[in-house]
């Protein structure tokens, strides 16, 4: 196993991370957290995050599929989900979740339940779930590239 | 290597095959380099002149420099009385020599090994030695409470988490006011002792808001320190949490520089509460120890002198001189 070429390999993916937006600082913190003690730090949280997401995105669908006008509801669970992709540091999920709730709030200001309104919150909730699904798969690659390049290397920063 | 740390060395090899009596007696030593060609040699001499051990860089060619130091008559090569050097032929210096550096390099790296181990004992028991503060984290993410637990525990702070304000409430032995009974501290509160709170503002059923006022409002708990964390930065809220006696307010996603934050918090309830001690103990005949204290949320007394139990380690030589 050719490792000095996986852990390349593994660092380049990182970078695209970060230099496409995906990731931000707060993945940084994640790194700087995990150590000698707790080892697997970063990929438990990411791990933790998908599994909570994935939770949390599946309730928005149920509440979308039956047309519920509870406008409130859907800004809780959004409001929870833009948590955990604040915890992460998992950029462009968040800014697809404030586009989201801004959605739900001008419905709300509007008071009326115009079938448009609706179409541009289950538009934007799409793009969330893209998103999602992009950031699982180029972290799921990445550990599983640092998990092939041995366990000399963890998910530390190198440099900024 | 440098020239202090050196001379170090070689005292302390020194001391190891030379008693300190007879090291004393024979007027101490000295030691420098003399030049054998190119490649300078560390001898150690005794005050009268007298060779006690030299140490020969690994570079160093095959050939003895004992016959260089006969010809060159700068020290005579007579060794100390009843030193462990006492006189040997040339062949058996040889040997010596071999034998000599041969320690010479498993002694540095007994050296090394021990005081590598002597820094993680010092190390360690100052980290058992320091109080450890308990922290209870309170929110309904499961993904922050891992993240809360974590900078806490990297900041050496035991901690225990919790989803709701509700099992906050229990953990801390006050009583839900919705439930039938009357608020009151449970008996079990006793034994649990909590330094700081710290909770999400945004929870389903009790608010981190509700649970700081809980805490605030029990005769025992309210000198805990409360800080409230939110992923949103309202103004109007961080000044309501405030002036209900939170002690911080993080913004979400709470970082290791605020947690930072924390110390100056529990050690100044705790400096008010040693106070507090120390006024109730001047009434008090008998001594209690910290377990018998009265009030659930005491510190427990540990000094921060705690110096004096520490193993330092001792590289002082015998009587020396650095040339």
């Amino acid at each position: 196993m050719d490792y000095v070429n996986l852990r390349r390999q593994a660092a380049s993916l990182r970078k695209g991370l970060f230099d496409q937006g995906y990731l931000d600082e707060q993945f940084y913190q994640l790194e700087d957290l995990q150590d000698d003690a707790s080892p697997n730090f970063v990929e438990e949280v990411v791990t933790l995050f998908f599994r909570d997401s994935a939770r949390l995105m599946a309730n928005i669908d149920q509440a979308l599929d039956k047309c519920v006008k509870d406008f409130n509801k859907l800004d809780v669970y959004m409001q929870q989900l833009k948590g955990s992709c604040t915890s992460i540091g998992a950029s462009r999920m968040k800014t697809e979740c404030t586009a989201f709730r801004e959605c739900c709030r001008d419905e709300n200001i509007e008071g009326s339940h115009s079938l448009s309104i609706l179409n541009l919150c289950m538009r934007s909730f799409q793009k969330i779930k893209r998103e999602h699904s992009v950031l699982r798969q180029k972290l799921e690659s990445y550990f599983q590239l640092l998990r092939q390049a041995g366990p000399v290397e963890c998910a530390t920063r190198p440099n900024k | 290597m440098r020239r202090g740390s050196l001379n170090e060395f070689y005292s302390l090899w020194l001391q190891r095959i030379w008693p300190q009596e007879e090291a004393r007696a024979n007027g101490g030593v000295t030691f420098g380099p003399i030049a054998y060609e190119a490649n300078p040699v560390q001898i150690l001499l005794s005050k009268k002149g007298d060779l006690i051990a030299f140490f020969i860089p690994l570079s160093y060619p095959n050939e003895s420099p004992i016959k260089c130091l006969k010809t060159t008559q700068h020290y005579s090569v007579t060794f100390i009385p009843n030193s462990p050097l006492s006189p040997f032929s040339q062949q058996q210096h040889a040997f010596l020599l071999c034998t000599l550096f041969a320690s010479h390099t498993s002694f540095i790296l007994s050296l090394i090994i021990i005081s590598g181990f002597l820094l993680s004992l010092i190390q360690s028991m100052a980290v058992e030695t320091q109080p450890q503060f308990h922290v209870l984290a309170v929110d309904d993410s499961v993904l922050d409470r891992k993240l809360i637990e974590r900078l806490l525990k990297t900041s050496s702070y035991q901690v225990t988490t919790v989803d709701s304000g509700t099992k906050a409430l229990e953990f801390l032995g006050i009583q839900d006011e919705n439930s039938e009974n009357a608020v009151s501290v449970s008996p079990h509160h006793q034994e649990v002792e909590v330094n700081l709170i710290i909770t999400d503002y945004c929870m389903p059923g009790i608010t981190g808001y509700d649970l700081l006022k809980k805490v605030k409002e029990s005769s025992s708990l309210r000198d805990i320190p409360v800080v409230i964390m939110s992923s949103e930065n309202i103004p109007s809220r961080i000044s309501r949490c405030m002036e209900e006696g939170a002690d911080e307010f993080f913004l979400k996603p709470v970082q290791l520089s605020d947690v930072s934050r924390l110390k100056p918090h529990i050690l100044k309830k705790s400096v008010k509460c040693q106070d507090e001690n120390q006024n109730q103990n001047k009434s008090v005949t008998t001594i209690s120890s910290p377990a018998n204290n009265v009030s659930g949320n005491k510190r427990k007394a540990t000094d921060d002198g705690i110096c004096s139990e520490r193993i330092r380690p001792r590289y002082s030589a015998g009587p020396v001189t650095i040339v």
